[in-house]
């Protein structure tokens, strides 16, 4: 079976770098981006079954990014990653477009892992 | 008192004070004016009465000079009967109407003749009138004498008769006739009006009256002469004057003296009815006066209940009131005044709206300055936490027969949870973000609530009633359930307990029960369990609580805590 991709996005270079090798670790293929722009580039190029994007990114935030990929893939699986407890009103409407789930740092890797097998098919 | 009464009785007692000082200076004058009325006219009418007896004794005692004159040749010529004599005096006699009779007398006293005819040839030498007259004088009695044959009190007027050759040889006599007064008194009875006239001799006798006197005497010395007094006369107050002359003459030939007098009761009998119609009309003005100032004050009155209705009708909170007072007087200037009154509220409630407005826009910018500087701290502290859980996890895998290692790895675990725990409670409580309302059930929020809270096996969660659907915003009430069950574990501890959450629903509204087994809560600290960083745990913010008394009162709920067990009750409305 292939091993399914997933593509982080962070703009902390330690959270992503740990994180990766977590993700590595579990037999994931990692693909990693430091900011939306990137993450967007990223996914276009390598179609990952799993997004894990930070909100708050330089260039092109988290939401920003969420929308142009979900332009360019509707069935894209996004998890929006976020350092606090998100309730505003743009985390709602990300949630009404189909956003896929949420996930608060620190991270627990069985968390994560869950998440990819209840996302990706 | 009502203004109506006060106004009624205050009119009453101003209108009666005027009508009694009016009245009484009214009363005093007339009287005064009364009285020298009367004064004057006792003075005038006695001293005319005085004048009007003296000149008609003097006419009398002129008659009998004129008739025993010795010129008189009727009465002195001896060829002349006895009758004709009689005859010529009974012409006089009609003439004045004044005599009662005459009579004719011989030097010895015997009467001769008389223009009665009666008691003819008596002898009456021994009378006053007879002596006196025998002597050639002329006289007449100082007082009046009872006539027996006349049966009247008359005068005597005598004179000497004389013969041819100029001797005396007889005696003429008139009787005067005190009735003949009245005439006198009669004449001016206009002027003499209810006044009453004594003709009163020296000894006090009451020799005439124009009025039925029941004294028989009078003391005189107990009056004084000339002057007006007011004293007890016939039985009755009297205003009274005793002369014995006028200014100009006495009375001549007598010791008379005249009574005149009024009682006062007649005096005053004008007086008196005018004091009684003056009562009436008093009695008339303040009825009038009454019934006046009741319609009056109705209408003067009438607008003030108009402007109380209004004015209530404002202090209940009606602010369209306009009051309608048809008057040209304060009460319109007022009723405008009360009528600019609900703008000025509605002015200076908008005005304290506005500055609540601004108030809350302060609060709320603060608060999201305050929210916005802990989103970034906790951002700031939750990503190198992310990493140093990360590079722990790491390092558990690779150091995983490590018994140290491990121990001290789970060590920095607990710390990081710990971190992460005091940052979203912070989190929690400075940042006041809307509602996302969503509908959900409480079981919903009970399975959120059990994805990131583990209950340790030593307690059992017992669960009822959750079905119950709510509209309410999830992940918030899912912080209040998750923060009211990690207090529930941490009260309970290590010892074997029970967790109960029950829901049940009534009037539209769910109350939720979380109920532990664990220690009760001390009654001081339950009143101030719900404080800003109240805390009794080593590990607490002081936060938890607060923030979900928060969070359900932004959801128009309450939240409270009882003992016995220790039970959190939250109420929710079902569809805020």
């Amino acid at each position: 079976m292939k091993s399914k991709t997933i593509l982080l996005a962070d703009d902390d270079s330690d959270v992503l770098e740990s994180t990766q090798y977590l993700l590595m670790e579990e037999g994931f293929n990692v693909i990693t981006a430091t900011n939306g722009k990137q993450a967007t580039e990223q996914y276009k190029e390598f179609n990952p079954d799993v997004v894990f994007m930070d909100i708050k990114m330089p260039v092109l935030n988290g939401y920003d990014a969420f929308y142009q990929i979900k332009e360019f893939d509707k069935n894209a699986k996004i998890i929006l990653t976020s350092s606090y407890a998100i309730d505003d009103e743009q985390f709602q409407k990300a949630k009404n477009n189909t956003l896929s789930d949420l996930l608060n740092k620190p991270f627990k890797l069985q968390t994560m892992v869950h998440m990819i097998e209840k996302h990706s098919r | 008192m009502k203004i109506q009464l006060q106004l009624t009785l205050f009119v009453i007692v101003a209108v009666l004070a005027a009508e009694i000082t009016i009245g009484y200076i009214a009363f005093e004058i007339m009287t005064a004016e009364i009285r020298r009325n009367i004064e004057l006219r006792l003075e005038n009418n006695s001293d005319t009465v005085i004048r009007s007896i003296t000149g008609l004794i003097k006419e009398r005692l002129g008659d009998m000079n004129l008739i025993s004159d010795p010129n008189n040749r009727i009465l002195a010529d001896h060829t002349i009967s006895i009758e004709d004599k009689i005859e010529y005096l009974r012409t006089i006699e009609k003439a004045y109407k004044v005599y009662s009779s005459f009579s004719l007398y011989d030097n010895n006293g015997i009467k001769l003749g008389d223009t009665r005819n009666i008691m003819i040839g008596i002898d009456e030498s021994e009378e006053p009138f007879f002596k006196e007259a025998i002597k050639g004088r002329i006289y007449h009695d100082k007082t009046s004498v009872y006539s027996k044959s006349l049966k009247q009190d008359v005068i005597h007027i005598s004179g000497p008769l004389f013969s041819e050759n100029g001797e005396i040889n007889g005696v003429v006599t008139s009787r005067f006739s005190l009735y003949k007064i009245n005439p006198i008194l009669n004449t001016n009875e206009a002027d003499f009006g209810n006044m009453k006239f004594d003709l009163i001799s020296s000894d006090g006798k009451i020799l005439f009256s124009n009025y039925i006197n029941n004294n028989k005497k009078v003391d005189l010395t107990t009056l004084p002469q000339d002057e007006i007094v007011l004293t007890t006369y016939d039985g009755a107050n009297s205003i009274l004057v005793m002369k014995k002359e006028t200014p100009y003459l006495d009375f001549t030939g007598s010791d008379w003296t005249l009574i005149a007098h009024v009682s006062e009761e007649q005096a005053f009998e004008e007086i008196n009815k005018l004091g009684s119609s003056i009562f009436i009309f008093s009695a008339i003005i303040m009825v009038v006066s009454a019934v006046l100032i009741r319609f009056i004050g109705k209408r003067i009155l009438s607008p003030i209940k108009i402007l109380h209705d209004g004015v209530t009708l404002i202090e209940q909170g009606n602010l369209d009131v306009k009051i309608q007072v048809k008057r040209n007087d304060e009460f319109k200037d007022l009723a405008s005044t009360i009528n600019r009154l609900p703008e000025i509220i509605r002015q200076l409630v908008s005005l304290e709206t506005q500055l609540q407005l601004a108030r809350d826009q302060v609060k709320n910018e603060r608060l999201s300055a305050i929210g916005g500087l802990s989103a970034r701290l906790a951002h700031d502290i939750k990503n190198p936490l992310a990493s140093i859980n990360n590079a722990l996890q790491i390092i558990k895998k690779s150091s995983a027969n490590n018994q140290i290692m491990n121990r001290e790895a789970d060590r920095i675990d607990r710390s990081i949870r710990r971190i992460e725990h005091q940052v979203d409670q912070v989190l929690n409580y400075v940042r006041i973000t809307p509602l996302v309302k969503q509908e959900t059930t409480v079981d919903n929020i009970l399975q959120l609530c059990l994805e990131n809270l583990s209950i340790p096996d030593n307690i059992e969660l017992e669960q009822a009633g959750l079905e119950n659907n709510i509209v309410c915003d999830l992940n918030k009430i899912s912080i209040v359930v998750s923060n009211t069950l990690l207090n529930a574990i941490q009260a309970i501890g290590s010892q074997k307990g029970k967790i109960t959450i029950s829901c049940t629903e009534k009037e539209s509204q769910l109350i939720i029960k979380i109920s532990n087994s664990g220690p009760e809560i001390p009654n001081e600290d339950l009143t101030r369990i719900f404080e800003p960083l109240f805390t009794t745990k080593m590990e607490g913010t002081g936060l938890g609580l607060v923030s979900c008394k928060n969070i359900i009162e932004q959801h128009g709920g309450s939240i409270s805590v009882s003992n016995k067990p220790v039970t959190f009750v939250i109420v929710l409305p079902q569809n805020p």
